[in-house]
C-alpha cells in the first residue's frame, strides 16, 4: 500500500534513525538574566527587564516583556544553534506560579517572519504552582532547514486567538496585546521533542497533594446542612421567579430551567411545598405563556427561543412531570384560547399543548446539530417532547423506543444521520458516531469540559430509566477517570484537575478544578464515579460552597436541589476499590483512543497526556503538522508540540495552508468507498477522520508511541508498520512489560497502541 | 444486451446450483429471502370497490371515510343542517369504481333516535334520482338493511337525512353497499394502514356549482393477485422490518437493483417517507451495510379524464424502485450480500411508522429496468 510521507516526515525519520544515542543534545542554552549566557547569544532586550525575586522562581533572574510604546514593541531577540538536517526545538523555562500569561510571537529576527505563537492556551490561573514549566515548540523546518544558526526574536503578541498554533496568513493580523508577558528564564534549541533540562537546573519541590480546603466561617456543622440552605435558597428563588412569560433572549433558560424544577419542588417532601397546588398552578402558567407565544408567533418553534437546544424539552419535562395533577384538576380540558396571526381560536389545553409539543418536535428534528452536547441537548429535547406528548395521548406521539433512538444517536449508539455529510459516509458504509469506542466525544479530536457526556448523560439515564444511558454514561466515566490528575489550587489546598491542554475547544491549560462525581455516582452506582465523589468529599471541595447559589450562566436550580438526595445516598458508602490512574503510588498504564489520536500513559511517576490530532491550522480538513502532549513529573511540568510522523494511503486529496514562512500541502484520508470527497467544513459540517491519518508514531525521549488509528471492520481497517529505530534493540512495552527489538520494523495491527521505553 | 448476458450468466449458474438469482419474488413459496418484521399480503380485487365517499359536512375528527372502516367506534358525524347552498338534510355518499345494479344497502345509524332518509341514485345533482325514502327502526341494532327497489343501476349512492329539530349529532357508524364483499370491498378496512386519500373536487348542489368539497378515497394497498413482502414498523424499534437475500450481480459493473412495487399513496415513497432502503451486507458483524436510498422511482401513468378537472385517484398503481450498485462496491463478486430495509425518511431521522409499499419482485441488472 503506498504510502504518502511528507517532507516533515521524511526529516524526521531520518532524524530519528541517525540519533538513537545522543538525541537529548541542546543546542542552545540561554539562561535569562546571566551576563555570561546573554553574551553568548547576543541578547538584545527591549522594554525586558531583568527581575529578581526570593520568592519568585527560586530566586532565579528572568526576563518579561513589559507594555512598552506602541513604535518599540517589548522584545527579546538572540542567536540559536541549530541542526541544519533536522526538526528543531524552542524550550522555554518558565515559572509556573506566574501571574500573567499573554500571547507571545516567535519570529526570525532579521524579516520578522512569523513562526508562531508560543502561548496560544488560555491560562486563567498559574499553571504549576512552585515549580518550573517548560514550553516546547518545533521551529518551522522551512525556516530552520540548512542553517547552523538563525536570529530570533520573541515579541508580545497579539491577542489570544481562540485555536491555532500559526496564524493563517490570509487572516488580518490581529491587534497587538500590551500585557505584560510571564517571564523567561531559560531558552534553549534541541533536536528532540523531549527537553532533558540539565541537572544544575534548580526545581521547585516536588507536588505533593495539598490538605482539604477548611470550612470557612460560618459553614454548618454538617455538609448536608449547607447542602440543604442551598437547596432551600434556591426554592424560594423558584417559587419567587416569575415563570409565567416567554421570551426569546437568553434569559428564557432562566425562565425554563426554574419552570422545570417546580415540578421537582412538588414532589420533593423536604421542599416545605410538597404537593402544593400553587405549585402546580404556577407551573402550569409558565407552560400556558410559552404555547401562547409559540401560537401568536404562528406555531414557529424557531423563533422562540434564541438557541434553544433545551428549552422545548424543559417545557415539555414539567408538563410530563406533572401531568396527572394538571388532568386530576381537569386543567387540561379547559379552553385556552390562542390569539394566532389568522384570528383567535378557542382549543382544549390539551390540543394546545399537544400542538405546542408536535410542531416543537418538527422543527427541532431539522437541526440536531454536529458536536457533543449539542446534539444530546436536542436529542434530549426530543425524546422530552415525545413523552409529552403521549402522555397526553396525543396519537402523533413516537414509542418510547422510538424517541429513545435520537438520545441512542447522541451517545453513539448509533450513527449520526443529521447532516449531509452524515448521510453521505454512513451510506458509504463509513457511519460517523459521536463517540469514539473508548469513551470520548469524536468531535474535532479531544474536548475537556464541553466534551464530557457524564454530566448531561447521567441525569438522562436517570429521567428515561435507559439501560443503554447507563452504560454509556459508566462507560464515558471510566474514559474520563483517565484525564483526573492530582493537583493544588492557589492556596495550596489538594483537588483534582481536568486535563486541557490538548483541547480543541477553548484549549484551556491547566483546566479547572474538575471531579463530576456526586451526581453521578448516586445515579450510577460504579466505582469509578465514587471514587471521584469521595475524592471531592475528601478534599474538603463541598466546604466551598457558598450558602446561596451563584446565578450564574448555568444556573439550574434543579441542581442544588438534587445534590441533597444524591449526597445523602453517596457519603456512607464504603470507599471505593477503584484509584485514579493517576493518583499517587498507582502503578503504570496506557491508554490510547485511536478514534481521536489521544494517548496517555504513566511510566513511574511521569504522566503523559498526549494527542496525534491537535487542533491547527489543517483544522481537521486534512492530516494536520502538530501534536502536543502535556508531561506531569513531580518537580515540572512540560507542554510539547511536536510534529508527528504519520502515514497513509494516497488519495489525491490535499489542504493547502498559507503560512507565513510558506505553503504547507498536506494529505487527505482516501474518502469512503463511493465518495469523492470529504464534508468540507463548518458551519455545515465537518468529518475530522478527513484528516486523521491511519498510522501515528513519534519518538520524544526515552519514548516510543505508535498508534494505528484504523477502525476494525472499515474501509480502512489495515496493518501499519513502525519503522526500525537502528540500535533499539531493547524497548519495554509499557502495558505488558514484554521486551521488544525496535530496530526491527515492527507491525501494528488495526486500531493498536504501543508505548515503549527504550532501555 | 449486456443485461441479457447477466441474466443468462445468472440463469446458467443458478440452474446449476453455484450462484444466487437474478430475480426474487419475495411473496412466493420457497423464496429465497429471510425477513423480520415483514408479511407476505396477497389479494384479489372484486369486480366492484369503493372509490371514494363524501359528506354535506363533517365535524372533526368525524370524517366520512370513517363510515367505511369496518370500525364501529368510529363513525361519520354532523350536527344541524348542512351548510349553504344545501337546503335539505346531511348526507353521504358512496362512489363506486363502476356502475352496478345495487340490491340493498345496510347502515348503522348513529345513535337511537329513527332516521328519516331518502336514497338517491348518479352522482351529479342534475341526473340525482331518488330511489327510495323511509324512516329507520331507530334504537341501538347495529346494521339495517335497506332494499332498494329492483334495478337500480348507478356508480354512486347517496343517503340523505332530515336534520334532528335539536340540532343533536346524527351520522353513521357504517354502511356497507349490498352485494359488495367486505372488507375486500372497503380497502381501508381490510387494512389499517391503507391510505385515505383527500381530494378536493367541484360537486353540483341544488344545481347550483360549489367551489369544491373533500372526497376521500380509500386506496387499494395490493396488487391484484400474486403476493408481495411488505416490511413493517415497529413500536419496539426506530427502523422497520427487513428481509435479507443474495442476487446476481455483474462484477466490475455499476448494477442496478429493482423492486417492484404496489405503490397506494398519492407521493412516492421518497418524498412521503416509510421507504425502502438497499444495504449491502458485507458478513462482517462490525462492518455496517452500505446504503442507498432509490435513485430513481418509476411509476405506471394512468389517464382518467372523468374526474371533474380534479386529479385523479389513484387506488393503486405499479411502481419500481431502482437503486445504484457503484462498480466500486461490487468489486469482482458475482452475487451480493443484501438487505432491504424499511424506514422512516431518506434521512433516517424519523421513525417508520407505516409499511412500506409491498414488493412483488427484486431483480437486478445494468439497468433500471422494469418488466
Amino acid at each position: 500500500m503506498p504510502a504518502y510521507r511528507s517532507l516533515f516526515v521524511t526529516a524526521l525519520c531520518a532524524f530519528m534513525s541517525a540519533a538513537i544515542a545522543g538525541r537529548a543534545e541542546t543546542l542552545t542554552s540561554l539562561r535569562l538574566g546571566d551576563a555570561v549566557s546573554e553574551q553568548a547569544a547576543r541578547l538584545s532586550a527591549v522594554s525586558a527587564p531583568i527581575e529578581t525575586a526570593p520568592e519568585i522562581a527560586l530566586g532565579e533572574p528572568g526576563r518579561r516583556l513589559l507594555p512598552a510604546a506602541a513604535s518599540l514593541p517589548a522584545s527579546l531577540a538572540f542567536d540559536v544553534r541549530l541542526d541544519p538536517n533536522a526538526q528543531n526545538y524552542l524550550t522555554l523555562r518558565l515559572w509556573g506560579s506566574d501571574a500573567n500569561w499573554t500571547p507571545v510571537d516567535l519570529l526570525t529576527d532579521s524579516d520578522s517572519v512569523s513562526l508562531g505563537n508560543l502561548w496560544w492556551h488560555v491560562t486563567r490561573e498559574a499553571p504549576v504552582p512552585g515549580r518550573f514549566l517548560y514550553r516546547t515548540f518545533p521551529l518551522p523546518i522551512e525556516v530552520t532547514r540548512g542553517k547552523t544558526s538563525l536570529r530570533l526574536r520573541i515579541a508580545t503578541a497579539p491577542a489570544p486567538q481562540a485555536i491555532g498554533v500559526f496564524r493563517n496568513a490570509d487572516q488580518p493580523a490581529p491587534q497587538r496585546s500590551y500585557r505584560p508577558s510571564f517571564a523567561f528564564y531559560g531558552i534553549h534549541t534541541h533536536t528532540d521533542s523531549w527537553f532533558q533540562p540539565s541537572a544544575s537546573e534548580r526545581q521547585g519541590p516536588s507536588f505533593a497533594w495539598g490538605p482539604p480546603a477548611p470550612k470557612p466561617a460560618g459553614y454548618p456543622d454538617t455538609v448536608e446542612a449547607r447542602l440543604l440552605q442551598r437547596a432551600r435558597a434556591d426554592i424560594a428563588r423558584s417559587l419567587a421567579y416569575g415563570v409565567a412569560r416567554s421570551r426569546y433572549d437568553t434569559g428564557h433558560r432562566y425562565d425554563t430551567r426554574v419552570l422545570e424544577t417546580l415540578p421537582l419542588i412538588y414532589f420533593t417532601e423536604w421542599s416545605g411545598h410538597y404537593r402544593e397546588k400553587s405549585v402546580a398552578e404556577k407551573t402550569l402558567a409558565g407552560i400556558d405563556a410559552h404555547v401562547l407565544r409559540q401560537a401568536a408567533q404562528g406555531g414557529a418553534p424557531g423563533a422562540m427561543f434564541y438557541r434553544g437546544w433545551g428549552s422545548h424539552g424543559r417545557i415539555a419535562h414539567a408538563c410530563s412531570q406533572m401531568h396527572e395533577v394538571f388532568a386530576a384538576e381537569g386543567w387540561l380540558d379547559q379552553p385556552l384560547s390562542l390569539v394566532t396571526p389568522s384570528g383567535t381560536r378557542a382549543v382544549s389545553r390539551r390540543q394546545a399543548y399537544a400542538d405546542f409539543f408536535h410542531d416543537a418536535f418538527n422543527w427541532r428534528l431539522q437541526d440536531r446539530r454536529s458536536w457533543t452536547n449539542q446534539p444530546v441537548y436536542v436529542s434530549h429535547t426530543l425524546y422530552r417532547l415525545q413523552k409529552a406528548l403521549r402522555v397526553l395521548g396525543d396519537p402523533r406521539a413516537l414509542t418510547e423506543a422510538q424517541a429513545l433512538h435520537y438520545l441512542h444517536v447522541s451517545y453513539g449508539l448509533e450513527p449520526m444521520r443529521s447532516r449531509p455529510g452524515a448521510m453521505d459516509v454512513d451510506d458509504a458504509g463509513y457511519p460517523y458516531f459521536l463517540t469514539t469506542r473508548a469513551g470520548l466525544t469524536r468531535e474535532k479530536g479531544y474536548v475537556d469540559a464541553y466534551g464530557e457526556l457524564s454530566d448531561v448523560l447521567v441525569p438522562i439515564a436517570e429521567e428515561t430509566g435507559d439501560p443503554v444511558a447507563y452504560e454509556f454514561a459508566r462507560k464515558f466515566m471510566r474514559a474520563r477517570s483517565v484525564f483526573r490528575i492530582p493537583s493544588n489550587d492557589t492556596t495550596g489546598n489538594g483537588m483534582l484537575r481536568g486535563i486541557g491542554a490538548m483541547s480543541w475547544r477553548g484549549t484551556t491549560f491547566p483546566f479547572r478544578v474538575f471531579y463530576s462525581g456526586i451526581e453521578e455516582a448516586a445515579v450510577l452506582g460504579d466505582p469509578v464515579s465514587l471514587r471521584l465523589a469521595q475524592l471531592e468529599i475528601a478534599h474538603g471541595r463541598l466546604h466551598l460552597l457558598p450558602a446561596e447559589p451563584e446565578r450564574g450562566p448555568h444556573w439550574h436550580p434543579a441542581s442544588s436541589i438534587r445534590l441533597v438526595d444524591q449526597y445523602r445516598k453517596i457519603k456512607d458508602l464504603p470507599p471505593s476499590p477503584y484509584r485514579l490512574p493517576a493518583e499517587p503510588g498507582q502503578p503504570d498504564f496506557v491508554w490510547s483512543d485511536p478514534e481521536n489520536g489521544v494517548f496517555v500513559f504513566r511510566d513511574g511517576e511521569t504522566l503523559v497526556y498526549g494527542s496525534f490530532f491537535n487542533l491547527d491550522a489543517f483544522n481537521g480538513r486534512s492530516v494536520g503538522d502538530r501534536g502536543i502532549y502535556h508531561l506531569v513529573r513531580p518537580e515540572s511540568e512540560r507542554l510539547v508540540e511536536f510534529p508527528p510522523d504519520f502515514a497513509l494511503p494516497e488519495s489525491g486529496l490535499s489542504v493547502t495552508v498559507r503560512y507565513p514562512f510558506g505553503d504547507r500541502i498536506r494529505p487527505q484520508t482516501p474518502p469512503p468507498p463511493g465518495m469523492t470527497t470529504w464534508a468540507s467544513e463548518p458551519p455545515d459540517w465537518l468529518d475530522h477522520r478527513a484528516g486523521r491519518a491511519y498510522f501515528y508514531h513519534t519518538r520524544t525521549g526515552p519514548y516510543v508511541i505508535a498508534m494505528n488509528t484504523t477502525e476494525t471492520g472499515t474501509y480502512r481497517e489495515s496493518t501499519w508498520t513502525l519503522p526500525a529505530i537502528p540500535g533499539a534493540t531493547k524497548a519495554r512495552d509499557l502495558a505488558t512489560g514484554e521486551i521488544v527489538d525496535l530496530s526491527r520494523p515492527l507491525p501494528l495491527p488495526a486500531y493498536t497502541s504501543r508505548f515503549f521505553i527504550l532501555e | 444486451m449486456q443485461f441479457s448476458r447477466l441474466f443468462a450468466f445468472a440463469l446458467a449458474t443458478h440452474c446449476l446450483g453455484m450462484a444466487a438469482p437474478a430475480v426474487i419474488r419475495p411473496g412466493e413459496p420457497d423464496a429465497p429471502i429471510r425477513f423480520e418484521h415483514a408479511e407476505i399480503v396477497s389479494a384479489r380485487h372484486p369486480a366492484l370497490w369503493v372509490m371514494s365517499v363524501y359528506a354535506s359536512a363533517w365535524l372533526p375528527g368525524r370524517e366520512p371515510h370513517l363510515a367505511i372502516d369496518g370500525n364501529d367506534a368510529t363513525d361519520w358525524r354532523v350536527s344541524g343542517p348542512p351548510p349553504a347552498p344545501m337546503v335539505r338534510g346531511n348526507w353521504l355518499e358512496i362512489e363506486l369504481n363502476q356502475p352496478a345494479i345495487i340490491p340493498d344497502i345496510e347502515v348503522d345509524w348513529l345513535g337511537s333516535a329513527p332516521y328519516d332518509y331518502k336514497v338517491y341514485k348518479n352522482p351529479r345533482d342534475d341526473f340525482r334520482e331518488q330511489v327510495m325514502e323511509g324512516r329507520s327502526a331507530g334504537g341501538d341494532y347495529g346494521l339495517e338493511k335497506i332494499t332498494l327497489p329492483p334495478g337500480v343501476f348507478t356508480r354512486a349512492i347517496r343517503i340523505e337525512f332530515a336534520t334532528a329539530a335539536d340540532h343533536a349529532e346524527q351520522g353513521i357508524r357504517e354502511i356497507r353497499i349490498g352485494g359488495l364483499a367486505y372488507p375486500a370491498a372497503y380497502p381501508r378496512a381490510a387494512d389499517k394502514f391503507a391510505p385515505v386519500e383527500p381530494l378536493r373536487r367541484v360537486l353540483y348542489v341544488e344545481f347550483e356549482r360549489m367551489p369544491w368539497v373533500t372526497v376521500f378515497n380509500p386506496k387499494l394497498p395490493y396488487a391484484d393477485g400474486g403476493s408481495a413482502l411488505r416490511l413493517m414498523p415497529r413500536d419496539d424499534a426506530f427502523e422497520g422490518g427487513r428481509a435479507d437475500f443474495s442476487l446476481a450481480v455483474a462484477p466490475g459493473r455499476d448494477n442496478w437493483i429493482t423492486l417492484k412495487l404496489w405503490e397506494s399513496h398519492d407521493v412516492s415513497m421518497t418524498r412521503r417517507g416509510d421507504l425502502i432502503v438497499l444495504e449491502t451486507l458485507d458478513g462482517n458483524v462490525t462492518q455496517r451495510g452500505r446504503n442507498y436510498p432509490p435513485a430513481l422511482v418509476t411509476e405506471q401513468q394512468h389517464a382518467e379524464q372523468e374526474w371533474y378537472g380534479a386529479p385523479k385517484p389513484q387506488p393503486g398503481r405499479w411502481a419500481y424502485a431502482h437503486y445504484k450498485l457503484p462498480a466500486a462496491v461490487v468489486g469482482d463478486r458475482t452475487e451480493l450480500q443484501l438487505r432491504l430495509q424499511g424506514v422512516g425518511n431518506v434521512r433516517r431521522d424519523y421513525p417508520m411508522r407505516a409499511p412500506a409499499p409491498p414488493i412483488y419482485s427484486i431483480s437486478s441488472g445494468l439497468t433500471p429496468v422494469i418488466d
